[in-house]
């Protein structure tokens, strides 16, 4: 989708271009002539060259199609009913080079060459690979009147390039002057910049070379027929494709990746980031390690358990998670049983590659199916991006060069907190193999610890400072007046609850400072604060007991939860970092100094015990309870989190929420005691406590509780 | 929930009703109201004739009501009119009716059977109970009125005959019958002290405050609540009840119920399958914080057996209105002797119960801010008692208004308003009239209130006038 569109907007770009070339021309011509009189003669002579050409120039009319449902590139040509055109230059009778635009033969219905009336057949006949230029071959030879170009490397300068184009719909040749100016740059290269695409011819009118490539070298390399020029030829080409293809087959593979179920959240319910399997896509890059492509947050790959790879003829290694790169959106893993087919890492720079002839596999895993489209593409542009390192603008593909080695793989950058989809963040991200190979002679700089799978017991882990926080609004900001800190109160969070013993407590930090944001140590970016707020409103206890048992489910704890999307975000640093906090405090900013540590057990990761005759979890009271129910340490209590419905619990009025005080007047201060003052008991009764309101439940039951099995886990 | 049935249905009823009775022939004579005579009674009597004979008795004195009252729930001060019935208890003009019939009015007119109209005094009112005494303002040397009188309301079983008498939707007199359906019905959530009388007798909306009457003709409840989708469901306060709060608010304007803090929970739950293993008692459930109980030491658990030496037990949870309103009559401020059984074991316990006072908040308008703001209240606002002994919270929130536009809720508990912490309704009422004062200098203002428990702060313009006509 997105490639299609930017393909759009670049002919539109292109076309504008163009306009804007001839109104320019337009009017400096004209103006030259008055100006400069000898230049008038030129104005024939430049006339004369052009006509010189015109039997030379041919339109070659791509027919597109849509395939299997996926539209085409320059999809709207089909339901225009017109083919996509460009300019041709006709090398022989039956030889025409054309933009190379890279279309994948499924997207091509046909082609044709057109010399004025007349249309002919073609098919590719030879890929230039150091031109943006394919040859094509006709079915049969041009008429007569059409006259190849008879290049000549030695044709002497000054040269013009002609290009020719479609102007409002009227297909245009024009001249261009090739200044003698250069462009130098720091690897040496030195060029001349001109119009793309197009002829170039010496003054005589002799055909001198093309120019289907960006640059223009300044030593004259360029000049001479592109026949004699470096080709890969159509049948050369399809060979090395297969080659690809098998190797791909072998190598560049789905890889399944199960992930243990999530402990219910409501807050993260509905997120991808609950699924407990995903097929993704993994690049074997030597005889055990694979490189799987999914850029997974701590959470996630927290539940991370089992790496399957998909080879040919269903077989399946099973791999062992390695590491996390802590830069990029994948995670290495080493496979249980070496292979012998791997893709081979390009150790040649993307730079050196500027519209050269590379491969290319388009791979999509849908679901248990992996579909790969195979064709060829070439680099275009550059981008400076992170760490001044210079990437590539690619498409969605793995980019290989002729002999299959693989030279650049879409690969999402990480950000912290961030997870996203197939090949991740937005278009152009990409890990060329240069830099995959230093990372990989580089692990211990290059990898994030705490993005790992963890035992289950570990998996609800999550940072905190110790805070509930209220998010700014642009009128709050505006009110109290810190509206220039916090763009206008679109971030920031006022304290309004303060945990005792915490990292924020002991900081001094106290309710209704303003809490602007953090800067964890090797992170380039302060994050801001903006804490996101659900429900707000207070939990219907005045309806308790209409709730039935299984809604609790679903519905958001009473209290304020320790995991929120601060803490989430704190726990993707990573535990042990360091931070600075700033808080807006009497008009002044106020730095403290933290670090990363893991809450306190919080109400997801409490100790709990499933009492199997009443079909009741309890689970001991932390810190965040605690504070809802106004509870110290000290007052016993264990709260209920689950009763199954229909359960003697549940027929007795217990509910979630509530919280068992005693067992026979005996305090219960954790689980532990619960298991101990209820087991082998058949009658018992328990102090119960709605909030504040008491009663007492007794218990009757036919088998004492902790009689046979152990107790399962909820 | 109070309004029930519609028009239709009730003179459908009544239709059927006379109709059975047309051909049967009767005394013209009431005979008393005893227990064991009534049934022979009515087996001699023709049905007609004692439907008749009650109403008659009892028709003259039943009251239409229209009041005037101010509520804030809606965010700001508004007046409505409602409607309701009573019934003529004395010859000279006292009413009794519903406490939410009158409940905040701050006029009251009835309605006589004879079209004689007049302004009426709250004379006292019962929240616990829902029971409010109006006096009639009569001229003097005015005649004497005619009124009904209270019967006894203990008597009563299941399937005896009743009617239920007022001015439902505010049309004239009207009258339905039904029968008893429950002497001892319990509404968990409603009145604490009260134990209800269901009938089948059409209870329908302006019905609120009529008095049920029995075959004799004597008030035997006032009726309460309908309930909307019941159908056949009405709920009386019995006189038994009614007569003992009218004799308090004849005296004291109001009940004095004292107050200890104890919650109660009955030997035997069938719904819940509970049942604990004693026959007499009743459970302490739990006692409030800060409350006599507490202070005396009663625990959870214990089980209460006699209170100044009168047994007590509370069997079902329909047992337990009696019971606490027994403890909510113990003398106040003198200590109560508690027996109770605590591990197996009788040990007594002092219990000092104090006055409960006021159990609602008084209510502030603030204009302009739209929103308003009432008293925390131990017995009205528990949950906000819990987070907050003495405050000021918002009570309703106007909608538009410029509360409603900042996200104020019901129920936020104020703390600060521009930084300065509020604790009354005076001090928000200086501060809200300092701030309309000088609106023209500044128009915004920043309320630290307390929701769920966590603090918050608000902005709060009030620039915009939404009262503009």
């Amino acid at each position: 989708m997105h490639r299609k569109v930017l393909t759009v907007a670049l002919t539109m770009l292109l076309a504008a271009a163009m306009v804007y070339g001839q109104d320019a021309d337009a009017k400096k011509t004209p103006a030259k002539a008055d100006a400069d009189e000898p230049e008038t003669s030129s104005v024939e002579q430049k006339t004369e060259l052009i006509e010189a050409v015109m039997p030379s120039l041919v339109r070659v009319e791509t027919w597109m199609k849509v395939d299997k449902g996926e539209d085409p590139p320059y999809s709207s040509t089909v339901t225009e009913e017109r083919p996509h055109e460009m300019a041709g230059l006709v090398l022989a009778p039956d030889m025409v080079l054309t933009q190379d635009m890279s279309f994948h033969p499924r997207f091509v219905k046909r082609i044709v060459v057109r010399f004025g009336d007349q249309t002919i057949e073609a098919k590719p006949w030879a890929y230039m690979t150091d031109q943006v230029a394919l040859i094509l071959k006709l079915d049969k030879p041009l008429p007569k009147e059409a006259k190849p170009l008879e290049f000549d490397a030695e044709a002497e300068g000054p040269y013009v390039s002609i290009p020719y184009y479609q102007s409002f719909g009227v297909w245009t040749a024009s001249t261009e002057p090739i200044s003698g100016e250069v462009v130098l740059n720091e690897k040496g290269e030195s060029y001349h910049t001109v119009k793309n695409y197009s002829l170039i011819v010496n003054e005589e009118g002799v055909p001198a070379g093309i120019r289907y490539h960006g640059r223009l070298p300044a030593d004259g390399s360029w000049r001479g027929s592109p026949l004699k020029k470096p080709l890969l030829k159509a049948d050369e080409y399809e060979k090395r494709l297969a080659t690809l293809k098998t190797k791909c087959d072998n190598a560049i593979v789905r890889v399944t990746l199960n992930f243990r179920s999530p402990k219910k959240r409501s807050s993260s319910r509905y997120s991808s980031g609950s699924a407990t399997e995903r097929h993704v896509v993994g690049a074997i890059i030597d005889s055990k390690t694979v490189v799987v492509v999914t850029n997974l947050s701590s959470d996630v790959t927290a539940r991370l358990e089992k790496i399957t790879a998909h080879l040919p003829g269903n077989k399946r290694v099973t791999a062992t998670f390695k590491h996390t790169l802590k830069d990029w959106g994948c995670f290495l893993a080493t496979l249980d049983t070496p292979v012998t087919d791997f893709v081979e890492l390009s150790k040649e720079p993307t730079t050196g590659m500027y519209r050269k002839l590379l491969l290319s596999a388009d791979v999509r895993i849908q679901g248990q199916r992996r579909l790969v489209y195979y064709k060829h593409r070439r680099i275009h542009g550059y981008d400076v991006s992170y760490k001044r390192q210079v990437f590539p603008d690619i498409s969605g593909d793995l980019y290989f060069d002729l002999d299959g080695r693989l030279v650049v793989m879409p690969m999402a950058r990480r950000t912290k907190g961030d997870d996203s989809g197939r090949w991740g963040g937005s278009g152009g991200n990409c890990l060329p193999s240069t830099m995959l190979s230093e990372v990989l002679a580089d692990l211990p700089n290059n990898i994030d610890k705490s993005n790992v799978p963890v035992v289950e017991q570990d998996e609800s882990r999550v940072a905190w400072m110790g805070l509930i926080l209220q998010p700014l609004t642009r009128e709050l900001a505006r009110e109290i007046k810190v509206s220039h800190l916090t763009s206008d109160g679109s971030n920031g969070a006022i304290v309004s609850y303060v945990y005792e013993d915490s990292p924020a407590a002991a900081a001094g930090v106290k309710q209704e400072w303003l809490f602007l944001r953090i800067h964890v140590e090797g992170e380039p970016k302060p994050m801001d604060i903006s804490a996101s707020e659900g429900f707000t409103r207070p939990f219907p206890w005045q309806a308790f007991d209409r709730i039935p048992v299984e809604a609790f489910d679903r519905a958001p704890t009473p209290w304020t939860t320790i995991e929120d999307s601060f803490t989430r975000k704190l726990t993707e640093f990573g535990f042990g970092k360091k931070f600075k906090a700033d808080f807006f405090v009497d008009g002044k900013v106020v730095t403290k100094d933290f670090t990363i540590v893991q809450s306190p057990t919080h109400y997801n990761t409490a100790a709990k015990f499933k009492a199997k005759t009443l079909e009741t979890t309890v689970r001991d009271m932390t810190v965040e309870v605690r504070r809802y129910f106004q509870k110290t340490a000290k007052d016993p209590g264990v709260i209920i989190s689950k009763i199954e419905p229909g359960s003697k619990a549940a027929v007795k009025g217990l509910k979630p929420y509530e919280i068992i005080t005693h067992v026979d007047d005996e305090p219960v201060m954790n689980v532990k005691d619960f298991e101990r003052l209820i087991k082998g008991k058949t009658e018992y009764r328990l102090s119960i406590l709605r909030r504040r309101t008491g009663r007492t439940v007794p218990i009757k039951l036919e088998t004492a509780e902790g009689t046979d099995a152990a107790p399962d886990a909820e | 929930m109070r309004i029930s049935v519609c028009c239709a249905v009730l003179l459908a009823c009544l239709a059927g009703c006379v109709g059975e009775a047309a051909h049967s022939d009767g005394t013209g004579e009431v005979p008393v109201a005893a227990a064991t005579s009534r049934s022979e009674s009515l087996a001699r009597q023709g049905f007609r004739e004692i439907v008749t004979n009650a109403k008659d008795k009892v028709f003259p004195a039943v009251v239409f009501i229209r009041c005037l009252r101010e509520s804030h729930e809606s965010g700001r001060k508004q007046a409505q009119e409602v409607s309701g019935s009573g019934v003529l208890v004395s010859s000279d003009g006292e009413v009794l009716t519903n406490w939410h019939v009158i409940d905040k009015a701050v006029e009251v007119r009835c309605l006589l059977y004879d079209g004689g109209n007049y302004d009426a005094k709250i004379v006292g009112s019962d929240k616990d109970t829902d029971l409010a005494l109006l006096k009639l303002e009569l001229k003097e040397g005015a005649a004497p009125l005619p009124f009904a009188e209270l019967g006894d309301s203990t008597v009563l079983q299941e399937g005896d005959f009743v009617m239920a008498m007022g001015a439902p939707w505010g049309l004239s007199r009207s009258v339905s019958i039904g029968i008893v359906s429950c002497t001892k019905r319990y509404l968990p959530g409603s009145s604490e002290y009260s134990q209800w009388l269901q009938t089948d007798a059409a209870i329908s909306p302006g019905n609120s405050g009529g008095p049920l009457v029995n075959t004799v003709g004597e008030i035997v409840g006032i009726n309460a609540r309908g309930i909307m989708r019941g159908g056949d469901t009405g709920f009386t306060i019995p006189s038994e009840t009614v007569g003992f709060v009218a004799d308090q608010l004849r005296q004291h304007g109001k009940v004095d119920w004292s107050w200890t803090g104890l919650r109660l929970q009955a030997l035997r739950d069938f719904n819940k399958n509970i049942y604990f293993d004693a026959t007499e008692g009743v459970i302490v459930a739990s006692t409030d914080p800060d409350s006599p109980a507490r202070d005396a030491g009663l625990e959870t658990n214990d089980r209460i057996v006699k209170i100044n030496g009168q047994a007590v037990t509370a069997e079902n949870e329909e047992d337990l209105p009696t019971l606490r309103k027994m403890i909510g009559l113990l003398p106040r401020n003198e200590a109560a002797r508690i027996e109770i059984i605590r591990d197996g074991a009788p040990q007594v316990i002092a219990m000092t119960p104090r006055a409960k006072g006021e159990v609602e908040g008084e209510e502030l308008d603030c204009p302009r801010w739209d929103l308003t703001v009432k008293d925390i209240n131990q017995f009205d606002n528990p949950d906000l008692f819990f987070h907050r002994k003495k405050g000021v919270f918002v009570f309703g929130v106007k909608s538009p208004g410029n509360a409603s536009n900042a996200d104020f809720y019901t129920e936020d508990i104020i703390l600060k308003i521009g930084g300065k912490s509020v604790k009354t309704l005076e001090e928000v009422k200086a501060v809200h009239k300092e701030m309309l004062e000088n609106i023209d200098k500044k128009h915004r203002v920043v309320f630290t209130i307390l929701r769920n428990g966590l603090m918050r702060q608000i902005v709060l313009d009030f620039m915009r006038d939404y009262e503009k006509e």
